[in-house]
């Protein structure tokens, strides 16, 4: 049997005393690494990906905790809106696995993968309500694809899911109808429709007037309250994500350059987490594109 | 010149990568067990889209081109006397060929373009990949009732605009150039075979109609997601539609009425 490693931290955990055989020893690690991995309900370990020349990432190390609000930031194009992608399994890492409830990923059949997604909710950035369908046939689409409630059950329940969101008096409107915001929180009923263990957020925020943005993030703390849920936002409103986020990744670069608590980056001594977090224009990452200097391009 | 090898080569690779990605795509669409309570309405609801509301352009589109042979036809047949026979001429012509081939090019513009244009959008505002993410493949709730609607309705187009070209032949020959209508109605009953001519008709705008409708699918589900993509596979779905049709219905033409 092999010796654990004694870099192993659920290791050092174990009172000495209490352990009277090396076999008992293995047995409660054995426990504590599947009462740690039990506790990730989204673990993606050394994932790589590119998009023909460009690395978008590097061997990157993302795990999500259930029932917390982990929110992945970054600068625009850095990967955060891909790496949902990659939970989702709409896209095949390179190399690396990306496990989500204890099923890796990549490796699941088509049926299986749809499966996997019936218990997952993604509020999409443009919201991608279906615009033949009405607020509430949007609700119920679900309901109605996974289940064998009857109608008028699937009624009710989309009735309490517009509630929840404000917009139970805009069931029947059709998705043209909608201000962004509007649509943002209808979308934001059918993506909790089926109860899913885990919802993701892209760019929750994005575009919104700041009555909106407050109600989203009222929604979204409220949401993680009520039913306990595993939340993951992408975003790169930095006051708002704070806010709300129990842990946070900060992406550049196709790498994981920053994580912690709020509280944790707020002091972290990164120059890029700095200059992340306060909207600086000076700072490791470039505000001008590659160029020219101006004395040659006007010839001076 | 060895860079336009190159080049050629690249091209043929990617035709052939297209041809097998469209190939595992109506797989993947078509291949499971049907649930037929939800399968139904969305057939039906394709059908209204795809065939009835082409019925307009279909039955004009038929009456003009039967009105056209009916006049071409006299004009070539009176040289020889037997202007009686342009029943058989209007007939077979409908029912063998333009039937078909007219009906399906008139399918791939309207019905293939819209069909295209609708997916690439539902694409590139989104709604397929959150139609996904919900745990619904859109394969089987967007393509596969597309596909069927578009392969049903074709036979049955092509059926009504060689009815309504019939018609179109009688109104110029009978009502207008004064041929005998009896004779308009019992040559076509004499010369035109269920089997050869009528079946063999069905058969190819079967055919047609499984290739316009999958090229207009696969288009839109492969387009890339911007207007200008959405735009491009349009243009493809007319032109690649039309150009199947025309080369399916020589290969078809040649097995049916080859050896004639």
């Amino acid at each position: 049997m092999a010796k654990p490693s004694a870099c192993h931290q659920p290791y050092a955990l174990i009172p000495q005393k209490k352990i009277r055989c090396y076999d008992a020893r293995l047995y409660w690690l054995e426990i504590i690494a599947m009462a740690d991995a039990l506790s990730d309900l989204v673990h993606i370990r050394d994932l790589s990906f590119s998009r023909g020349n460009r690395v978008i990432f590097d061997r990157v190390n993302v795990r999500i905790r259930r029932g917390q609000v982990t929110a992945i930031m970054g600068p625009s194009g850095c990967g955060k809106t891909t790496l949902l992608r990659f939970i989702g399994g709409q896209l095949r890492p390179d190399s690396g696995e990306v496990w989500v409830d204890g099923q890796n990923v990549p490796a699941l059949s088509r049926d299986d993968l749809f499966k996997l997604r019936a218990r997952m909710g993604m509020l999409f950035q443009s919201g991608a309500l279906f615009s033949d369908l009405t607020v509430h046939e949007n609700v119920a689409f679900p309901l109605r694809a996974h289940t064998q409630l009857s109608e008028s059950l699937i009624h009710d329940i989309v009735l309490m899911k517009l509630e929840s969101v404000g917009l139970r008096g805009a069931e029947q409107l059709m998705p043209a109808e909608l201000s962004g915001g509007m649509a943002r929180r209808a979308a934001l009923a059918r993506a909790i429709a089926l109860d899913p263990h885990l919802i993701m957020y892209d760019e929750p925020f994005a575009g919104q007037d700041p009555m909106v943005m407050g109600v989203l993030v009222r929604l979204i703390r409220t949401l993680r309250e009520a039913l306990d849920l595993t939340s993951v936002i992408v975003s790169h409103d930095v006051s708002e994500t704070l806010s709300i986020a129990d842990y946070i990744y900060v992406l550049a670069n196709g790498a994981v350059v920053g994580e912690g608590t709020p509280d944790q980056l707020r002091a972290s001594e990164s120059p890029f987490i700095q200059q992340f977090l306060n909207g600086s224009a000076e700072g490791p990452v470039r505000f001008q594109y590659p160029s020219q200097p101006w004395a040659d391009v006007l010839g001076a | 010149m060895l860079t336009r090898v190159q080049a050629l080569g690249a091209r043929g690779l990617d035709v052939v990568r297209t041809i097998g990605a469209a190939s595992v795509f109506l797989w993947q669409a078509l291949v499971c067990w049907p649930r037929w309570r939800l399968a139904i309405p969305l057939l039906i609801q394709q059908i209204y889209a795809v065939g009835v509301l082409s019925l307009v352009i279909i039955i004009v589109s038929g009456l003009f081109i039967g009105m056209v042979l009916g006049l071409q036809g006299y004009n070539i047949l009176i040289t020889y006397g037997s202007e009686q026979a342009l029943g058989t001429l209007v007939s077979l012509t409908l029912t063998r060929e333009l039937g078909p081939v007219v009906t399906a090019l008139l399918f791939a513009g309207r019905a293939g373009s819209a069909l295209t244009a609708e997916i690439g959008l539902m694409k590139a505002t989104e709604q397929l990949s959150s139609m996904e993410m919900i745990g619904v493949d859109p394969l089987r709730r967007i393509i596969a009732p597309r596909f069927w609607a578009g392969v049903l309705t074709m036979p049955m187009l092509a059926t009504i605009f060689t009815a309504v070209g019939i018609l179109g032949g009688r109104l110029v020959g009978v009502d207008w150039l004064g041929i005998f209508e009896g004779s308009y109605w019992a040559n076509m009953q004499q010369s035109v075979e269920f089997i050869d001519d009528v079946l063999n008709g069905l058969i190819k705008a079967l055919a047609f109609g499984i290739a316009v409708t999958w090229i207009a699918v696969f288009q839109g589900y492969d387009c890339e997601p911007t207007s200008e993509g959405i735009s491009r596979a349009t243009t493809r779905t007319v032109v690649y539609g039309s150009l199947a049709v025309l080369a399916l219905d020589f290969i078809l033409t040649a097995v049916m009425f080859g050896g004639v």
